[in-house]
């Protein structure tokens, strides 16, 4: 019974990705029932969340839910949801709906099966559940050959990183005979069961974490991102730029135990932890450095989230539980800037036919509600209060203040706000200090339900970030 | 219930006077861009209630109490952060003179006619956050609005203002960023150093001397992080770079509130934050403050000197006028504090009319060049007397309130910082000298004939210009209108700062 408990949402995204694997076969034309059936399992899995979370924490060997999986779980679905209202918008997604929809639907549950592993089996099961669907869905839309070629190097890095994964998880065994994280010491068990991982286990636990770092675009292993992102179509972008990234920091900071228990961290993570600060310090500057050059809208909020990635690397640094929260924040605010950023660079896309940085000319004289909306995105996506990306650098910052030792990544993470706010305020120059653009939005296509979504996004970064208690009970308290 | 009880107590005044503004830009978001009359008359209405409301407050405001209109919500209660507002006799003065002087400017802004709509809702969220950093006590809450001013302002000159505004905007916003995120882990680091862990900035001050156990590193290190960004704002020396450029590139009304409270919003910060907070930080920095407001009071009047373009000259001005009110701050008397608040009023009055003023001369001639003018006196009575006017009340003639301030300033200085006080008086000098410059090639001798069609100052200008000639006569003339308010006040924080150091 409590397998059923703690796996229901994954099995209800999973059936409805099955089902609407036999719609698309059967009666491929069922555009409308394909996408319901994708929006009540999305629903439905939410509502098994919530409604799991009355019960107490169920736990099995393998298996078990805490707060802030919670939080990390209602991510996933939310981002899911907001995902598919994108696809809906997106006509370059005209052949195989229901499979890219029941893909979507993998992945997501692949994403919150992560969530909860406590067994490093589990781990690699759930993460090739994800970088399958993914790799498939980066490939959806292979009209150029550059599409092609972003996706072939997606599916080549996912293989390679996935096998690095996998063998640093044969070491652990090796090393110990154990698999699970309970019994491995891990997740801030005592030092002295912890040393019996050894220096073999070490450096499988290393070559899991690079792994990581490879789904969560930490450089230097982030070099597939940019060419990535502009290949797929650019809802799942969206959804790559996010969800995957956010779950793989959530277990990751799980994994380093910080959140479990209070007892304080493992030896593990204490020598992992200079790694980690350096790892985020280089993130935050590659990821910023390299945007600052970009020309085309996707790439450029490629490079962005990677240094995004950067920053919310910092929380799992420090080894306290403000700093898992910190993390789950800034990914709930990441969740609702990025995509609201990346739904406005879809509508521009649409409406102007081009993903140029210079589509964007003169936005807020043809649009100003859209430009403003883009504008709020990009400054929470920079911290600048009082939008919810103040919030989220906020926790991340006390946290590594916290823990004392690190206060320097803190300085290099403000210096970075700095250089970020620069590109930011590139796109901003472009949709209101140029001339408009010549092309506007063709009468005929209407974007309701895209730019219901941007604002829909747009309520939440300022409301949350001026007014946070309500999102702070949700996921922390 | 009387109306007295209804403002000090009952209702959130401070609030009211901050938000006003905001639900006003929200307002004019909603009206169609093309009723250009209908945008105005609303932004000036909000803005105007704001102005009201702050003088309401300024009539029950009790200089002989410490904080007043207190408001204390919690907020985001998981990081200690309360919505915490309140006025003594420092913010008060502050908090009039930002909705005076963003009243005035969004007079002078009715002659703006591009995009009219984006720029009357930047301009009052620009009141809004301005307003917020001098009233809030909560760290989180200042710092929210501290970084809310740069949006706007970042619009503003970015995209009215002049030949290089795109280049001044980022790099002000920039610059100011740079200064202000330091801010943010200083303040970070204050609240794990506090037991209980707080954000109040009153409870913190009170803490001063548990604060210091956390060692001598952390209290300089703390002390840089506020330093940096306030010494931008101000700016004191070497980080006034970014302010010639922003001045000169914004639109008149943008450089009047660049000048007249932005820069304020560093004294304000620098009293607020660093004297009281940091005492053993403050005995290491105090003499180079000292020579950092000698080197502004100095190398700003000589700029001042050596610019050609009057929009230059001004707010080279501003950074020597700055240097005196970091001298009064070195001073740690009350005496000098007293001066210094007093002179950043002053100081928003007068440059704030300066501006308008140049603005006046810009529109009409579309040059700002010195030479290129002559005898506007017979041409022009009326701006050329408003103009004397406030280059004389800059420059400190006796009478007028620049005057006032910085014989208070420099008296409070003398006693601890005899030679640079001394040495500092040469500012004073080089002032007098291009302000005259300015009145003699401009207003006097021969018309020159290209400007023989040149009208004199219309009815918008006036009502910009005029209520800040005035108080400028009134605040020279019976200064204690002003010094009443916030005497008390400064007294005690002088004799606090001065108790730790």
């Amino acid at each position: 019974m409590d397998l059923v408990k703690l796996l229901g949402a994954e099995v209800i995204l999973g059936a409805a990705g099955l089902i609407l694997l036999t719609i698309d076969f059967c009666w491929p034309r069922r555009r409308a029932l394909m996408t319901g059936v994708s929006y009540m399992a999305a629903i439905a899995a939410l509502a098994v969340l919530v409604g799991a979370l009355s019960h107490e924490a169920a736990a099995s060997a393998f298996l078990s839910t805490d707060a802030l999986t919670f939080g990390f779980s209602l991510l996933v679905i939310l981002g899911t949801m907001i995902t598919l209202a994108l696809s809906q918008e997106d006509p370059t997604i005209d052949r195989h709906w229901g499979s890219y929809l029941a893909l979507l639907l993998f992945a997501s549950a692949g994403g919150l099966l992560l969530l909860k592993a406590r067994d490093f089996v589990y781990v690699f099961l759930s993460l090739e559940l994800i970088s399958i669907a993914s790799f498939i869905l980066v490939a959806f839309d292979r009209k150029e050959l550059w599409m092609i070629e972003g996706a072939l190097k997606y599916f080549l890095v996912g293989a390679f990183s996935s096998a690095i994964g996998l063998y640093g998880i044969s070491l652990i065994y090796a090393a110990t005979g154990q698999t699970s994280f309970d019994a491995l010491g891990l997740m801030g068990l005592s030092s002295a069961r912890a040393s019996s991982i050894g220096w073999i286990g070490l450096g499988g636990l290393l070559m899991v974490l690079v792994s990581f770092c490879f789904k969560a675009s930490i450089a230097p292993f982030h070099f597939w991102v940019p060419d990535a992102y502009q290949a797929a179509p650019t809802p799942f972008t969206a959804y790559l730029s996010v969800v995957p990234k956010v779950v793989a920091l959530g277990i990751f900071s799980v994994l380093l135990s910080f959140s479990a228990s209070n007892m304080g961290p493992s030896i593990q993570a204490a020598s992992l932890a200079p790694i980690i600060a350096v790892l985020a310090c280089l993130t935050m500057t590659i990821g910023n450095l390299s945007a600052i050059h970009q020309t085309d809208l996707k790439r450029f909020l490629a490079y962005s989230s990677i240094a995004q990635a950067g920053y919310m690397l910092i929380g799992v640094l420090s080894a306290s539980r403000l700093g898992g929260s910190s993390i789950l924040v800034y990914g709930f605010g990441y969740l609702l800037m990025n995509f609201g950023a990346f739904a406005v660079v879809q509508w521009v896309a649409r409406a102007r036919g081009s993903y140029e940085i210079s589509s964007m000319s003169g936005l807020a004289q043809t649009h100003f509600p859209m430009a403003l909306a883009m504008a709020c995105f990009l400054l929470s996506l920079a911290g600048i209060p009082p939008f919810i990306g103040f919030l989220g650098k906020y926790y991340v910052f006390a946290s590594v203040i916290e823990s004392q030792w690190a206060w320097w990544v803190a300085v290099v993470a403000v210096l970075n706000s700095v250089i970020s706010v620069y590109y930011y305020l590139r796109i901003v120059y472009y949709m209101f200090f140029s001339d408009p653009f010549g092309r506007t939005v063709s009468k005929e296509v209407s974007m309701a339900l895209l730019s219901s979504t941007v604002f829909l996004l747009l309520a939440g970064t300022v409301a949350f970030g001026v007014y946070p208690r309500p999102l702070l009970r949700l996921l922390i308290e | 219930m009387s109306f007295e009880t209804l403002v000090t107590s009952s209702l959130p005044i401070l609030s009211l006077i901050t938000f006003l503004p905001l639900i006003g830009a929200l307002v004019i978001l909603i009206v169609d861009q093309t009723k250009v009359k209908t945008i105005q008359k609303i932004g000036l209405a909000f803005s105007g209630s704001a102005l009201l409301v702050s003088a309401i407050a300024l009539i029950y405001f009790d200089p002989s109490r410490q904080f007043q209109f207190v408001e204390d919500y919690a907020w985001i209660p998981a990081l200690s952060v309360r919505y915490l507002m309140g006025a003594d006799g420092l913010s008060m003065p502050f908090v009039v003179l930002t909705t005076l002087l963003t009243f005035v400017s969004l007079i002078a802004s009715l002659s703006i006619e591009n995009r009219v709509k984006e720029y009357w809702f930047w301009f009052l969220l620009l009141e809004t956050g301005m307003l917020g950093v001098f009233e809030s006590l909560d760290f989180f809450l200042f710092y929210v609005f501290w970084e809310i001013t740069l949006v706007p302002m970042y619009f503003l000159i970015g995209v009215w203002g002049g030949p290089k505004k795109e280049y001044a905007a980022t790099k002000f916003f920039l610059y100011t960023l740079f200064g202000s995120v330091f801010m943010l882990l200083s303040i970070i680091g204050l609240y794990f150093a506090s037991t209980p862990h707080t954000l109040n900035m009153l409870e913190l001050t009170a803490q001063r001397n548990e604060l210091l156990k956390m060692g001598m590193t952390f209290q300089v290190l703390v002390f840089l992080g506020f330093y940096l960004a306030f010494a931008i704002k101000v700016p004191l020396f070497p980080f006034h770079t970014w302010l010639p450029l922003a001045h000169v590139e914004a639109p008149t009304a943008v450089s009047v509130i660049l000048a007249g409270v932005l820069l304020k919003m560093g004294g304000y910060g620098l009293m607020r934050v660093n004297l009281p907070m940091f005492p053993e930080a403050t005995k290491l920095f105090i003499f180079p403050l000292v020579v950092i407001s000698f080197i502004n009071i100095v190398y700003g009047a000589l700029c001042a000197l050596a610019q050609k373009d009057m929009k230059r000259m001004v707010a080279y001005s501003s950074v020597n006028h700055m240097g005196y009110v970091g001298l009064g701050l070195a001073s740690l008397t009350a005496t000098g504090f007293n001066g210094a608040v007093f002179q950043m009023v002053n100081h928003g009055i007068i440059t704030g009319s300066l501006f308008l003023l140049v603005g006046v001369i810009y529109d009409r001639a579309h040059t700002r060049d010195i030479d290129a003018f002559g005898g506007l006196g017979a041409k022009t009575p009326m701006f050329a007397g408003i103009m004397t006017l406030a280059c004389m009340a800059s420059l400190g003639l006796p009478g007028l309130a620049g005057f006032v301030s910085e014989f208070l300033c420099f008296l409070g200085a003398f006693g601890p910082w005899k030679i640079w006080t001394g040495l500092s008086v040469a500012g004073i000098l080089v002032t007098a000298g291009f302000f005259l410059r300015m009145i003699q090639k401009v207003f006097l001798g021969p018309l020159n004939e290209k400007w023989a069609g040149l009208t004199d100052m219309n009815a918008r200008e006036y009502a910009a210009v005029l209520p800040l000639a005035a108080l400028t006569v009134i605040l020279g003339v019976y200064p204690r209108w002003g010094l009443d308010l916030m005497n008390d006040t400064l007294t005690a924080l002088a004799a606090f700062v001065k108790s730790g150091v």
